[in-house]
């Protein structure tokens, strides 16, 4: 078995006695708990992970943590996922996953001529060259995602579930490594409440992955200490696997728990609020750019140690170390004591610590100063590497290797403190940027902020956790810090390249984009100097890693180049997430039915019994579009309710009707305001219809008020615009007209309303015991009166959407099914027929009745619409009146709505149609309007519709063009209202 | 997402309110008097300031009130949310 090449006997954190068996790219291995995705291919010597996204060229894992820019997988079977980075993905029993840049396979990619041409696709190359012509961009850009693409959308629903919890303490700390582990223990002693997030399986951050000493015994002991002490705390909660994506403002954070509790709730999308925040984030190593440095077998320094400590698995047999800096010197010695043959530490440096140089030297690791990697060999496995010194005058020397392990430096974490608003200012001491001054209740500590010794993270963390906790109250006696193994500082001289052997080599900067020094310089040479310019025309930084270990070096290479400094250069915009964040966790809960509840009538379920096609109307609404018989096709049932109302009598649900009260001594006052008609004389037992505007003079909603008592009015609104119109209403009242007595509360749910319509309506209400005179004398056209109908208490108003003889019937909504089935019981003797909301459109369509959204659109105002009927002359301001009166002042062509009949009877034109004028050559006059709503009228027998024509009024007569995608019909213009033109049904 | 102390309810998140306007945007006392130009000018030319501006917010998904927010368009730091005169 191979495993056994590669790992450590007995080393690491993974626990032997638990084997698991996973699959990858389609080749069944095994590896332990405790392992990553990456741990286990590399403990199975898998060296090709990946294929790189513009080059194909083929990659090994390069890190051992979030910013992996190889090592993304798309994960398979029941937890379809793609672009998971397999060095943070826990391996777990049956885990299926696959490389998501290959094509056909990792190991054969064809993708991989593309690396013969790369001179000739650099930077900017698509921006160029797929431009002409412009009727190809949609197959360029399709031909061109199939070949680049990273990982495929599961077609199927997540598997698992997710959830969003929020969250309140005093203080949140980011990171349990040595800072915030500190920091946590600090803040946990006062009593205050913490929470405590981290994105690995288990707390320790950097120290799980180093042999360093804490108070005499292994740091691992001292975590496990302070980790038993947190957890008996009640008040202190720590997150494990959590990412923390995003930092808003007033300290609002979120955070990504992946698989907390093992898979029954899969992701849990935290939103937390902290009084103060400890960022203890870490730092990131980053790479150097040298020909070839993306070669598999090429890797952090720290993640190689990390490999071997933390999981018990060598990266490779023998190593050569590439570096500026002391932090690898460590990292060498712990390889070597991990069994790794390390030959050579290549220091671009003139020297390093003394101490550490003599520590590397008794391992028998042999030092060159001054020199770096000239050349890499073995393009699909590492073999060997070229060194060559920095002053050219010794000969380059080959050296054989299987891991290249490379340190250009050490990036601190600063992505949430930059999301915090803080701007990030360059340090020298470590080449890299740093936290500036801090603008929220936060602090940086550790690594984050520049500071690498474990004693000062430890130091530090502790008095960050302390402050925060007193700056929410908390007081306690200060925690010594303890003694830690001395360590180096870093000592770094800034490399963010080393000459490249030929021209034509390549050296990358973002592994995961594949941009290379040479992009950089060619778009430096085109004029871009800014570096969110440099970023977006490289795509430098922009991959699924974002940039997290290649940032800074682009940031470095373009102040060389620029002759400037990286300070002044300054870093791209950090933005939210910090880490990818699934669809599954931004939704939560929040999917299928609860997406969108359903809002119910007290008569829904009569309708669902009872073979109503329900569908998805305003406001949330799920309404019977028709009631279907047995075998009916729905225009037919279409046809027999419309029929039924037009020749006996129909019953309507008009329950999702928005229903206002208006109430107060200045409510005639204020309705005078808000609507375009006056209200003065409208007495107590009345309704009126209004149209209410906003203030550019275009509809806003239409309906009936009616007048309950002296000072108090409801207003019916439609479905849909129920609560903005109480807002723009509230709005007026709290902040324009103060001075107005009027109080509104929106009642609608309040409220069930059912509508009896058509000749027999006076009979059917009849028979269900109404307990007032509804001879057409006493209660006449817009009455409205309280009564009982059935038993129940009611108001019954003579109010029409069909244009029929119609009583509106309004009970308790706790009343309304009982109300329905009285109803529907005393119309059986007259054939009363339920009726949906498709056959209420139509029967409106009929009598041109102006929909919102449809004919009183954006476009048209009141007149356009025929409604200038309901605009008062002889009253003062209302809103939306100085808007009509320019459009009436300025004149012109009105979009008007107009009747049209098809001279193809049979032909209903789409809603949306244009209409063309075919008798003029005038392109610019043939385009006159477009199609409202067209129906099949089943009661004139004949298709009608109703149209926006620019100055229709005046072609009525004028026969016009219907364009769909299939046809041209012609259709004549006529007055809109189609059937009883005098509306003397409905006053009956 | 940030806090807005409402008057009427305390504390509250942002996504609990919306928001109407700034303050400053106030409908003319008497739009007859304005000429087309300046009436035009008032409906679409909407005030967007950077900076300190008092702001309309209506406390949607809570009391329904609308109120006045001091609100720092830069940094969304928050100086003063006020009842408006309409709401006693």
């Amino acid at each position: 078995m191979t495993e056994s090449l590669f790992r450590i006997a007995s080393a690491g954190r993974v626990d032997r006695t638990k084997k698991l068996t996973f699959t990858f790219n389609g080749r069944t291995y095994s590896g332990y708990a405790g392992d990553t995705l990456a741990s286990a291919l590399l403990a199975n010597g898998v060296s090709i992970v990946g294929r790189s996204f513009k080059y194909h060229r083929p990659r090994g894992i390069m890190s051992a943590g979030p910013e992996e820019t190889n090592a993304i997988v798309q994960l398979l079977g029941d937890f379809d996922e793609p672009n998971v980075v397999a060095t943070m993905l826990p391996l777990f029993e049956g885990l299926e996953a696959r490389s998501v840049n290959a094509r056909p396979t990792v190991e054969f990619d064809l993708g991989a001529i593309k690396n013969l041409f790369h001179r000739f696709i650099p930077a900017g190359f698509y921006y160029k060259t797929f431009m002409w012509p412009a009727d190809r961009w949609d197959w360029y850009g399709s031909a061109i995602r199939r070949v680049a693409g990273w990982g495929t959308a599961p077609a199927t629903p997540a598997g698992g579930r997710y959830e969003h919890r929020y969250h309140h303490c005093d203080v949140l700390i980011v990171g349990a490594g040595p800072a915030g582990l500190a920091a946590a223990l600090a803040a946990g002693r006062t009593g205050a409440r913490v929470l405590l997030v981290d994105n690995q399986v288990e707390p320790g951050g950097s120290l799980l992955g180093t042999n360093l000493v804490i108070d005499g015994t292994a740091a691992l002991q001292w975590i496990a200490g302070i980790t038993a002490e947190l957890d008996a705390m009640p008040d202190v909660v720590r997150l494990s696997e959590a990412s923390a994506t995003g930092y808003y403002d007033q300290n609002f954070l979120t955070v990504v728990e992946n698989r907390p509790d093992k898979h029954w709730v899969r992701e849990r999308l935290w939103k937390i609020r902290a009084k103060q925040v400890v960022l203890a984030t870490g730092a990131i190593e980053r790479p150097i750019a040298f020909a070839d440095n993306d070669r598999p077998g090429v890797m952090l320094a720290a993640a190689a140690s990390n490999y071997c400590v933390r999981y018990g698995v060598m990266p490779g047999h023998t190593a050569v170390i590439f570096t500026n800096n002391n932090g690898s010197y460590q990292h060498a010695i712990d390889l070597v004591r991990s069994g790794v043959a390390v030959a050579t530490i290549i220091d671009l440096r003139a020297q390093a610590d003394p101490e550490l140089s003599a520590a590397a030297h008794a391992e028998g690791i042999e030092i060159l100063h001054s020199s770096h990697i000239s050349k890499v060999y073995g393009s699909r496995k590492l073999r060997a590497v070229e060194v060559v010194a920095k002053t050219g005058v010794a000969a380059a020397r080959r050296i054989r290797c299987d891991l290249l392990a490379v340190s250009g430096g050490w990036n601190p974490t600063i992505h949430l403190f930059s999301q915090s608003g803080g701007k990030p200012i360059y340090d020298t001491d470590i080449a890299s940027f740093v936290p500036g001054a801090t603008v929220q209740n936060q602090l940086s500590v550790g690594a984050c902020k520049g500071s690498f010794q474990l004693s000062r993270c430890i130091g530090d963390g502790l008095v960050a956790g302390a402050r925060s906790a007193a700056a929410c109250g908390f007081d306690s006696d200060d925690i010594a810090a303890p003694a830690c193994t001395a360590e180096a500082s870093l000592d770094i001289i800034p490399a963010w390249e080393v000459p490249l052997p030929k021209p034509s080599g390549l050296a990358f900067l973002d592994f995961n984009n594949d941009v290379t020094t040479k992009d950089i310089r060619l778009a430096v040479r085109e004029g871009y100097r800014s570096v969110e310019l440099v970023k977006r025309y490289t795509t430098a930084g922009m991959g699924i890693d974002q940039g997290k270990s290649g940032n800074v070096n682009i940031i470095g290479l373009l102040a060389e180049i620029t002759d400037t400094k990286p300070g002044t250069v300054g870093t791209t915009t950090y933005r939210p997430a910090y880490s990818p964040i699934s669809f599954g966790a931004m939704a939560g809960a929040d999917n299928g039915h609860s997406i969108i509840p359903w809002r119910r009538t007290p008569i829904t379920d009569w309708f669902v019994d009872n073979g109503g096609r329900l569908d998805e109307t305003g406001a949330l609404f799920r309404r019977p579009l028709y009631i279907a018989h047995a075998g009916e096709s729905a225009s037919d049932a279409i046809n027999r309710e419309a029929l039924a109302v037009r020749n006996g009598v129909g019953i309507y649900d008009g329950t999702p009707l928005g229903k206002i009260s208006v109430k107060g001594p200045d409510a005639v006052t204020f309705l005078n305001r808000v609507y375009t008609n006056a209200w003065d004389k409208l007495p107590v037992g009345r309704c009126k219809f209004g149209y209410m505007l906003h203030d550019d003079g275009r509809l806003l909603d239409d309906g009936v008020t009616f007048r309950l008592t002296d000072d108090h009015y409801l207003m019916s609104t439609g479905s849909g615009v129920a609560a903005v119109v109480l807002k723009h209403l509230e709005k007026l009242l709290h902040c324009d007209w103060p001075d107005l007595d009027v109080y509104l509360t929106p009642v609608s749910d309040q409220w069930a309303v059912i509508c009896v319509c058509g000749p027999l309506a006076r009979d059917v209400v009849r028979a269900a015991g109404i307990d007032i005179n509804v001879d057409p004398e006493s209660f006449r056209f817009l009455d409205t009166r309280y009564c009982k109908v059935a038993g129940i208490d009611a108001r019954v108003s003579r109010v029409t959407y069909t244009g029929e003889l119609s009583f509106e019937v309004v009970v308790a909504t706790r009343h309304g099914r009982n109300c329905w089935q009285a109803l529907l019981a005393a119309g059986e003797a007259f054939d009363i027929t339920p009726v949906g909301s498709d056959t209420s459109m139509l029967l409106r369509t009929e009598k041109a009745f102006i929909a919102a959204g449809l004919e009183g659109d954006g476009h048209a105002n009141i007149y356009d619409v025929g409604m200038g009927w309901v605009v008062s002359k002889n009253k003062g301001d209302f809103i939306g009146k100085r808007s009509t009166e320019r459009d009436l002042s300025v004149g012109g062509p009105r979009p008007e709505v107009v009747g049209l009949l098809p001279d193809d009877t049979e032909f209903v034109p789409p809603k949306g149609s244009p209409i063309i004028n075919t008798n003029t050559d005038d392109d610019a006059q043939k385009m006159i309007g477009m199609v409202t709503i067209g129906f099949h009228s089943p009661n004139l027998q004949r298709s009608i519709a109703l149209a926006q024509i620019r100055d229709g009024r005046s072609r009525i007569g004028e026969t016009i063009s219907v364009f769909t995608k299939q046809q041209i019909k012609t259709a004549k213009i006529c007055e809109p209202v189609f059937f009883d033109p005098d509306g003397e049904r409905m006053r009956n | 997402m940030i806090y807005i102390d409402c008057p009427h309810c305390g504390e509250r998140n942002e996504d609990e309110f919306v928001y109407g306007g700034d303050v400053a945007h106030r409908r003319p006392e008497d739009p007859a008097a304005l000429s087309d130009a300046q009436w035009c000018n008032y409906i679409y030319t909407v005030p967007n300031t950077k900076g300190w501006a008092e702001e309309h917010w209506w406390h949607m998904r809570g009391c329904q009130r609308w109120i006045t927010v001091h609100r720092n368009s830069v940094n969304n730091e928050l100086q003063s949310v006020l009842r408006e005169k309409g709401n006693d």
